[in-house]
This record gives C-alpha cells, structure tokens and sequence, in this order.
C-alpha cells in the first residue's frame, strides 16, 4: 500500500473509527488502541475495496471485532472503566450530557447500532452486514433501542428530543 | 431532532488533536516506519553475524575467555520504590447465586463456591468426568483456549481455568463481568471452544458449545466474600490499581510502561492468624504488544481459594498494603 495513501485514509478515517469503539468500549485509552490496532490490520492485510464506502464499512467492521475480543480478555475484566458519559467536559449542554448519558447505559448492540444509524447514516441493510445480524433483528434492536431511549427521555418530562423517524431499508 | 442532538453530540467524541496526533504517529511507527526498518534490520543482522562470525575467530585464535552474561544489572533497573503505608478500600461482594444448574456434557457438575459484587461474579464448580474421551478434549480445549459465552447484552467479560484436585477432580474457575447492575433473573453461560470465537455465528452457538451454566443472583443477600480494590500506586510507577479475589490477585498499570519494564511482583499476603502465602505475580502482557503500545497487568491465580476476608495486610514489592477498619466485620461465606 502507498505509504502516502495510507496517511490520508488514516487521517480521514481515524474518528469514524475511534467513535464506534468509544461507543463500544466507552474507554478513551481502549478505544484509542483499538483504532491503532484497526488500521495496523488495515495496513498489514491491505484489502482491495471496490469503493471507500465498503472499506470504510470493514474498517468498522474489524474496529468491532477488536472491541469485542478485547471485551473478552479476562485482564480487561478487571478493571474499573465504566465510563461516564456525562463527564465528558466537551459537552455544551446538559441536554447532550443527558442524551449521552443515556445512550451510554444502552446495551452495546443498541449502542453501537444508534452510531451506524444516527451518525454515520447506514442504512438497516448496511448495518446489518456489518455487524453480521439479520436485518430483522437489526430493525428490532433499533425499534428497542428507540423505545428504550425515549423512556428514558419520557421519565425526565423531555419530550422534546423527536425519536419518530423513520426507518430507512 | 434526536438525530441532530445525537450527531452534535457525537460530533465530541473524539481524541483532543494532540492525542490523536500522537496516536497516528504511533499507527505510522507501527507500519510504514516499520516497514522501512525490515530493511535495515536485515542488513544489520547480516553486518552482525558478520561481526560476530569475525570475533569468534579472533577469540578462538587469541584463546580469550568469554565472560557470562550477568543480568543482575537488569534487576537493579526496575526497582519499585518503596512508599508510606498506603491504606486500600475493601468492598462487600453484596450478591450470592442462588441457583446452579450445570449441563456440561459428559460431565456432573457441582457448585463448590460463590462470590458476587453486584456486577462481578465469581463460581468454582467441581467437575466429575465421566471418563469418556469427549472429558479430556474438553479440558485440553479448555486448558489451552478457555472458554468464552454470553447472552449478547448482559456481559461484559470472562476468565476461566481448570486445576486437578486430589482425588482427581477438576475444579473449574469462572469469572463473570456484567455490564450493569444485574437484574435478578437467570443467566445462562455457554462453554464454547475458544477457537470458535472469531467466527462464531451466535444463532447456533448451542451446536458448538459443551455445555451451560444457568445461574440466577440475588441482590439482597448481602453477605459474601470481599474483594479489595485500591486506587493508589507503588512508588512512582504507574502501578494504578490492585484487586484481590478469593482466586486470584491482579496488579493493573494503565497504558502502563511499567508492566513491561518489571517483569514480576514479589506479593506476600499477611493473614489475621499469622499466616502467609508467598508468591510471584509475574507480567502478564496485554495480547497486542506485538504492537509495541499496550501493556496492562499482571495477574495470578491462586493455587486454592483464598480466604481474603482475614487478611491483615498484603506487601508487594515491600510495599505494605492495609486493610481499612472495615476488614474485621467482614466474613467469608462457603
């Protein structure tokens, strides 16, 4: 791989890929190794993508993964990280705190399907290949996923934050 | 509306520029650079054995005598400095598993012990193998891989060993992690060969597994076996956490150079009756250090399950680490 190409696409990916395994690990140290380690695979393997679409989506793809085996590691087990959303000091105000708090207590399936949905704008059968479920159950967990955020939304008397959107296949 | 809060929100969930700077520049150091070093590394170990081949010849020629390496020097590198008394917190577990039912094929299963904290759970089940060939696949697979299951949203982790008993028994460890604060409902854990797990397509988990674990937790029996949690460091080093559970002792060092520099802990648990149980804590590296950024903690089973409710203090190092006043009203539950 071109060492030049290989700068750009890190330098243009690198976030993407740091969010989803914030979203997934909701450790900074642990998402940032993971992003490292996601790109020294992308480097090693050098995969051939018909577009960047698809390469970004498997860069997201193997992030996950990363995430998940390091969730499996018993040294991983042991230690205190669950992090708090809310004290992340970039948040302008507290509707985001609170938005991020919630989103932070969701499961990771619905956590990590909110990112590929809400921010990066994959649709259900995209996301569905990525994170290798049915798109059914894809479409299920972001119904819960809803459901349960605007419960929570709800039990705060905020029912400004619109969750009536539609899903998009 | 949600999704413009939720974009804008995410919008900062990233690394301040400086540290993502730094850890692109650990990406590059980690492949183009290393790529270039190949390189010169084969050209140095070619120039080496030339050098050495060269030496060799010479002292062979002029009879030297080649002195043995001594590493003792590397020793007095490391050096944990030794601090003040430094006081750690002790927690009560405050949650016991109420029902066990195991389904190992070709194995009976017995619950020995059981220890929760709310949402760290740990059982030691003796295992009576019922001498077909599948028992000792399974414990090799085991031994070597461990095991690894789940039920997609509830938890975060495992550990898992086997260790033989007298009577040739085995007795098998297993660690639980939940996520959150465990609702009182039954959890079932699945024992699946590790090797499956890259690949593992969860809709036919039960094909590839031995066996199960269901268990269910109850909360409001607040009597078990502490755990010890500490937030201060030894000396200098980075050393930033040290847990204990009745099977094994983690020292843990956050993004942490020191684990790679030290390679083992002297650790001597001192126990209210007198009694002490000596041992090495030796460095266990995080899998990814072939890329040369992570190291994370040591850790060591222990050999039998630890009374640690009637320890009086625990030296690593010879850095003495107390227990709290709490210490005496806490009991360990069999």
């Amino acid at each position: 791989m071109d060492d030049e190409v290989f700068r750009i696409k890190v330098n243009k990916l690198y976030d993407t890929i740091f969010r989803v395994s914030m979203t997934y690990l909701k450790n900074f140290y642990d998402a940032e190794d993971v992003t490292e380690e996601t790109f020294i695979t992308y480097y090693s393997n050098a995969p051939d993508f018909e577009n960047e679409e698809l390469e970004k989506a498997w860069l997201i793809k193997v992030a996950i993964n990363k995430c998940k085996n390091l969730r499996r590691c018993f040294w991983k087990n042991r230690r205190d990280d669950n992090f708090d959303f809310t004290t992340l000091k970039v948040y302008d105000n507290e509707d985001e705190s609170f938005l991020g708090k919630i989103i932070s207590e969701l499961p990771d399936k619905y956590r990590t399907l909110i990112l590929l949905y809400y921010y990066e704008e994959y649709s259900i059968r995209e996301i569905s290949g990525i994170m290798g479920i049915n798109e059914s159950t894809c479409q299920t967990r972001l119904e819960r996923a809803r459901h349960r955020i605007k419960e929570k939304i709800n039990c705060k008397g905020e029912v400004s934050l619109c969750l009536k959107e539609d899903i998009k296949v | 509306m949600f999704k413009r809060r939720y974009k804008s929100m995410m919008e900062k969930c990233v690394l301040p520029e400086d540290e993502k700077e730094k850890s692109i520049n650990r990406i590059i150091r980690n492949t183009i650079c290393k790529d270039n070093e190949k390189y010169k590394r084969n050209f140095s170990i070619k120039l080496m054995i030339s050098i050495v081949s060269v030496t060799a010849c010479v002292a062979l020629l002029g009879g030297f005598t080649v002195t043995a390496y001594n590493e003792n020097w590397l020793n007095k590198l490391f050096k944990i400095e030794k601090t003040d008394d430094t006081y750690a917190n002790l927690d009560k577990y405050d949650g016991v598993i109420t029902e066990f039912e195991g389904n190992l094929k070709n194995f009976d299963t017995q619950l020995l012990y059981s220890y929760g904290n709310g949402t760290e759970f740990a059982v030691v089940v003796k295992l009576i193998p019922d001498g077909s060939d599948n028992c000792e696949r399974f414990l090799e697979e085991f031994k070597l891989k461990g095991t690894y299951g789940d039920d997609d949203s509830m938890l975060m982790a495992t550990y898992s060993r086997i260790s033989e008993d007298d009577d040739g028994n085995y007795l098998m460890y297993v660690d639980f992690i939940f996520n959150n604060e465990y609702e009182k409902e039954s959890f079932e854990y699945y024992f699946l060969p590790y090797n499956y797990i890259d690949e593992l397509d969860y809709e036919h988990r039960d094909e590839l597994s031995y066996g199960t674990f269901t268990m269910s937790f109850d909360m409001s029996k607040a009597e078990s076996c502490p755990v010890l949690h500490t937030q201060k460091t030894i000396g200098n080093k980075s050393v930033s956490k040290i847990s204990i559970t009745p099977l094994s002792i983690s020292i843990h060092g956050m993004k942490s150079e020191t684990l790679k520099a030290k390679s083992d802990f002297d650790v001597v648990l001192h126990f209210n009756n007198g009694k002490k149980k000596e041992f090495v804590v030796k460095d266990y590296s995080y899998s990814t250090i072939k890329t040369g950024f992570m190291g994370y903690m040591c850790d060591y089973t222990f050999d039998e399950v630890v009374d640690c409710g009637n320890i009086s203090y625990i030296e690593i190092d010879g850095c003495r680490f107390n227990l709290d006043e709490n210490a005496e009203e806490i009991s360990v539950n069999k």
